[in-house]
């Protein structure tokens, strides 16, 4: 049998009080940030979906209510009918925000770009509701964003809303999320997009939606 | 023996490692502070728009502080802007001091003393260069009200009431918080959120 010197026995027993600190660090450190995001998504957000409405502007204009408890319904459809989902991006404004008007046609663009390999695009005016039938849709079409859903959320309290998205977002304009075909919320941004990073994300869900498509027509 | 200082050694450096484990973590989520509700918010100093250094210490009220995070370019926070200069001057008498900090990089101290005057904000307003406590607390959007009590402590994070235009206002959310804590009950309304501006930061 092996004799071990006392000097090997003082390294094997920092080395193993080394491990226990590394392991409680990491832990402690997990646990920190799993509280924060606990708080941030805490009760005290929660809020009746029943109050928010919202209004839709289709093409052509026209105003169709939709409240956020469809909103919701919409994201989780997309989980629930795997052959019809398809990645969600969403955009939040306001006509009164500078940075939305400002980002709007790299939105317009992406649009143009993705909506044909699949990915579902809609915008929501937080703008106060009279004002759906004149400085909103007269926006839009000075975008030219017509073939972009639109809708305008008239939600007496807009913190039902604002969490039916994320419950981390503070209610910030502009904010951009992308819901990936499952209804996970993969992006998210305030202020101002920085189309590279969006389209980064854009592309990353659309090749994922679309994986198991390619599989099933390669030749076996 | 051996066997024996082998395991008291081992237990010895388990305890420093604990110990060492636990000033770590503390210290870290002190660094990393955002301020949710029940956080402690550490004194700061900063400048206001004149040039003046105030900390948290000097400017707070007997009873707390209400820190607003303000914009003079934000047409939400500028909606806002009665409203805030009218719940600072209700509020000072009862211990409750209003502090505005303005965090966008492209408001400068200037824009900030001449926006305060024309629009009759008399209450303190610190210009928060680089953003620092705007990350410090996690504040986001203008206008947003982190209401500390008078241990510092956020008794209320969110907007100032529901309704941006100021008409059919059917929730006072901060003069709500502000009523309980000079009455010393609990806030019933922690947090409430509403549009606003994301506040324009220097890493953008």
């Amino acid at each position: 049998m092996m004799k071990h010197s006392p000097t090997l026995k003082v390294i094997v027993v920092i080395a193993v009080a080394c491990s226990i600190l590394a392991t409680a660090m990491t832990r402690n450190h997990a646990q920190e940030l799993s509280l924060t995001r606990a708080q941030k998504a805490g009760a005290i957000y929660e809020l009746p979906l029943s109050e928010c409405k919202a209004v839709r502007l289709d093409d052509a204009f026209r105003v169709q209510p939709l409240d956020a408890a469809q909103l919701t319904a919409r994201l989780k459809q997309q989980g629930s009918e795997p052959n019809k989902a398809r990645p969600v991006l969403i955009n939040f404004w306001a006509t009164w925000c500078v940075p939305c008007r400002e980002e709007f046609p790299d939105l317009v663009s992406i649009d143009a770009k993705y909506r044909p390999r699949g990915l579902d695009f809609f915008t929501v005016s937080v703008d106060e509701p009279e004002l759906i039938t004149t400085d909103v849709p007269a926006f839009l079409r000075e975008m030219k964003a017509t073939a972009i859903p639109a809708y305008l959320l008239n939600a007496p309290d807009p913190a039902a809303a604002i969490d039916t998205i994320d419950a981390t977002w503070t209610g910030a304009l502009p904010a951009t999320f992308l819901f990936d075909k499952s209804g996970k919320l993969v992006f998210k941004h305030t202020g101002r997009i920085k189309p590279a990073e969006l389209t980064d994300a854009i592309n990353k869900v659309i090749s994922e939606s679309q994986e198991p498509e390619v599989r099933s027509q390669e030749p076996e | 023996m051996k066997p024996r200082f082998f395991t008291f050694a081992l237990v010895i450096l388990a305890a420093i490692c604990c110990a060492a484990s636990f000033t770590f973590n503390h210290t870290f989520a002190a660094s990393t502070l955002e301020a949710n509700v029940g956080a402690t918010v550490a004194d700061f100093k900063l400048l206001d728009a004149s040039g003046k250094q105030h900390s948290l210490s000097s400017l707070k009220g007997a009873k707390g502080t209400a820190l607003i995070f303000v914009s003079t370019q934000c047409p939400v926070s500028n909606a806002y802007n009665e409203r805030m200069a009218k719940l600072a001057a209700d509020y000072k008498a009862k211990g409750i001091t209003v502090v505005g900090i303005n965090s966008n990089k492209a408001e400068d101290a200037a824009t900030i003393t001449k926006h305060a005057g024309d629009n009759g904000l008399s209450f303190v307003i610190l210009k928060d260069a680089g953003n620092k406590i705007a990350d410090q607390l996690g504040a986001q959007v203008t206008p947003e009200v982190f209401l500390l009590d008078a241990s510092n402590k956020v008794v209320y994070r969110g907007r100032i009431d529901d309704a941006r235009n100021g008409t059919n206002i059917t929730a006072n959310d901060t003069r709500d918080a502000m009523d309980a804590v000079i009455a010393g009950t609990p806030v019933k309304t922690a947090q409430a959120k509403a549009f606003g501006c994301s506040i324009k930061r220097v890493a953008e």
